[in-house]
C-alpha cells in the first residue's frame, strides 16, 4: 500500500505515471478524495514551492512536478461533488492588455495549484473589463496580474482602477514590476517571483 | 579617431580616456529617431565603435505575421515586442516530421561583405540570435523544452546538436571574412536566477557553447554573448570556455560593482544602461548621471563598452537617448 509520503514523493520527482497509481490505489483503499489532494498531491507540492524558492529547483522541475499533481487531481476530483471541493480560495490570473507573455504567468497558476487554491487564468492580453467581467463571474478572493514589458505594465495601473468597487484584492508581478511600482499603481501585494506569489496570496487571504 | 582600436584596447583591459559605446535600436525606435534627425542614415554617424549584421530575415506574412528562418511564424502585434511564436512545429519530442533549414550563403555573405567593406574602422560582430536555447524552444515551446530535459533528453540533445551544427555551418561562412566577433544571442535569464538552472545549463547547453566558442577561437575571433536576465551563477564557466564579452549586463539585476570586480579582469561588460528602469522612466538628467556613473566604474581598467542593455524598446523618450548620446559622444 501507498502512503501520502509515497505519493508526495513521487509528485516531488515529476512522476506523474506513479501518482496516478498511488491515487487510484489510495481511492481502492478507501481513502477520501480531499485527504489525497491535501495529504499526498499539495503536500508534495509545497515541497516542491519551498524548493524552488530556495534554488533548489529550477523551472523544469516545477513543471514536471504540477504535471503529476495534475495527473493525481484528474484521478480524484471527478469524484468529489461541487459542495465537497475545499478549494483555499479562488484566484483569477491573466496577463494583462497588450501583453502576449505568459510562462511566468502560467509558472504562478501552477505554484497557486500546487497549494490548493481554484485557479481561473484568463490567459494573455487580458483587457480591464475582462478582468472585471471574470471577477462577478467567479467571486475570486484574489486578481493577479502579470506583465513582461515595460510598455505593457502600464496597464495594471488601469486593470486596479477597474476593479477598485469590487472586494477583491490584486497582486501583481513580472520581470519589469517592482515593490515600487505595485505600491505606485495600488496593488495590494507584490511577488517577485511564483512561490513568493503563493506566500503573498497567503497573507492576503489572512489580511 | 580608431574606434576598432578603441574596442580591442578595452577588450585587453587596457584603459584609454575614451570608453567605446554602441546605441542598439529596436525597430519603431530607429525610425522614431530618422524622423527626428531627418536623416535616414543617422546611425552611420553617431559614433557606434560596433558593427553589427544579424543572421535572420523574417517572411512577411501580412496581418503582424512573419516567418523566420526556421519556419517558425512570429506573431508581432505588439509594437515595439519581438512577438511571440504563433505555431510550435515540434509538437512531440522528435525531429521526425521537421526538415532543419541550411543556412542561407547569399544573405550571409551580403551581410559579412557589408560588415567588412562598409565599417572599416568600427570593430565588426556578426550575430548568431537565438543561438541554442531560444532556437530550441521556439521550435518546440518553452514548457515541453523546459519539461523534455527532464522527461526526454536524448531528444532535446539531438535538437541542440542540430541547432549546433546549423550554427557552426553559418561561422564557416562568416568566418571567411575579416570580422572582429561572433555575438552569440540567447536567454537564459530571469529576473532572479536561470529559467533552467544552472546545473541542467551546464548538462545541456555548455559543452555546445563551448563548441561554437572554441570554433570562433581558433579562428582569431572575439566571442560575445548575450543573456537576458540573471546568469550570473555561470559566469566563471563563460569565462572558462574563453568568453570575451557579455551583454546586456543589467544593473537592476546584478551589482556592477562586485561584478565587475569579480569577472573584470576576464570580460568584457557591454550593457548596463537599463531599458527596464533607467531610459523609460528616468528624467534625462538622471539618464545622463547614471551613463557617467556606470562609465567610471564599468570603464576602469578597460572591459567596457558602454550600450543600453537592450535594443532601446519604444517606451523610452527621445530626450533620454540623446541624453545618453550626449555623454558617451562628448568623452
Amino acid at each position: 500500500m501507498s502512503t501520502f509520503q509515497e505519493m508526495a514523493e513521487a509528485v516531488i520527482s515529476g512522476n506523474a505515471k506513479k501518482v496516478k497509481e498511488y491515487a487510484k490505489q489510495a481511492l481502492a483503499e478507501g481513502v477520501s478524495p480531499q485527504a489525497i489532494i491535501n495529504d499526498g498531491l499539495i503536500a508534495g507540492m509545497n515541497v516542491v514551492g519551498v524548493r524552488f524558492k530556495n534554488n533548489e529547483v529550477y523551472v523544469p522541475e516545477v513543471l514536471i512536478s504540477a504535471r503529476a499533481m495534475h495527473a493525481g487531481m484528474d484521478v480524484v476530483k471527478p469524484l468529489l461533488s461541487e459542495a465537497e471541493v475545499q478549494d483555499k480560495g479562488t484566484i483569477v490570473v491573466g496577463t494583462v492588455k497588450g501583453d502576449l507573455h505568459d510562462i511566468g504567468k502560467n509558472l504562478v497558476r501552477m505554484m497557486l495549484e500546487g497549494a490548493g487554491y481554484k485557479v481561473i487564468d484568463l490567459g494573455v492580453d487580458i483587457a480591464p473589463d475582462k478582468f472585471a467581467q471574470a471577477v462577478e463571474e467567479h467571486r475570486p478572493q484574489i486578481v493577479g496580474l502579470s506583465a513582461l514589458l515595460t510598455t505593457t505594465m502600464v496597464q495594471m495601473k488601469n486593470t486596479i482602477e477597474r476593479l477598485k468597487d469590487y472586494p477583491v484584492k490584486v497582486m501583481v508581478g513580472g520581470a519589469p514590476v517592482t515593490q515600487k511600482f505595485a505600491d505606485e499603481v495600488g496593488a495590494d501585494a507584490y511577488a517577485s517571483d511564483a512561490a513568493t506569489a503563493v506566500e503573498k496570496a497567503e497573507q492576503l487571504m489572512a489580511s | 579617431m580608431d574606434r576598432h582600436q578603441l574596442v580591442i584596447d578595452t577588450l585587453n583591459k587596457k584603459e584609454r580616456d575614451v570608453i567605446p559605446f554602441h546605441l542598439d535600436l529596436s525597430n519603431s525606435v530607429r525610425q522614431r529617431l530618422i524622423d527626428y534627425f531627418g536623416d535616414p542614415q543617422f546611425e552611420d554617424k553617431v559614433g557606434n565603435s560596433l558593427a553589427q549584421e544579424r543572421n535572420e530575415s523574417f517572411v512577411d506574412l501580412g496581418n503582424y505575421r512573419e516567418r523566420d528562418m526556421f519556419g517558425v511564424v512570429w506573431n508581432k502585434e505588439q509594437e515595439g515586442d519581438f512577438g511571440v511564436v504563433d505555431n510550435y512545429l515540434l509538437t512531440e519530442p522528435s525531429l521526425n516530421n521537421y526538415t532543419f533549414p541550411k543556412p542561407d550563403e547569399a544573405l550571409i555573405r551580403q551581410k559579412c561583405e557589408r560588415l567588412v567593406h562598409s565599417h572599416k574602422d568600427q570593430f565588426t560582430m556578426y550575430i548568431i540570435g537565438f543561438s541554442l536555447f531560444e532556437r530550441a524552444w521556439t521550435l518546440r515551446g518553452m514548457t515541453d523544452l523546459l519539461m523534455d530535459f527532464l522527461l526526454n533528453p536524448a531528444f532535446v540533445e539531438e535538437l541542440l546538436d542540430r541547432i549546433v551544427e546549423y550554427n557552426l555551418a553559418v561561422m564557416d561562412i562568416a568566418m571567411q571574412y575579416d570580422i572582429d566577433c561572433i555575438f552569440f544571442g540567447d536567454d537564459w535569464g530571469q529576473q532572479k536566477g536561470m529559467i533552467m538552472g544552472p546545473g541542467l545549463w551546464r548538462q545541456f547547453l555548455k559543452p555546445r557553447l563551448a563548441k561554437m566558442f572554441a570554433k570562433a577561437k581558433a579562428k582569431g575571433l572575439y566571442v560575445a554573448q548575450h543573456s537576458c536576465g540573471d546568469v550570473h551563477e555561470v559566469f566563471p564557466d563563460l569565462i572558462e570556455m574563453g568568453l570575451d564579452i557579455y551583454n546586456t549586463f543589467q544593473p537592476e539585476i546584478y551589482d556592477v560593482e562586485q561584478m565587475k570586480r569579480e569577472f573584470g579582469r576576464d570580460i568584457t561588460f557591454y550593457g548596463g544602461i537599463s531599458t527596464q528602469q533607467l531610459l523609460p522612466k528616468a528624467s534625462p538628467e538622471e539618464v545622463k548621471a547614471e551613463t557617467r556613473r556606470l562609465m567610471t566604474l564599468l570603464g576602469k581598467g578597460g572591459g567596457y563598452i558602454v550600450a543600453p542593455t537592450h535594443a532601446i524598446p519604444n517606451d523610452v523618450p527621445t530626450e533620454n537617448i540623446l541624453a545618453f548620446l550626449e555623454v558617451v559622444q562628448h568623452q
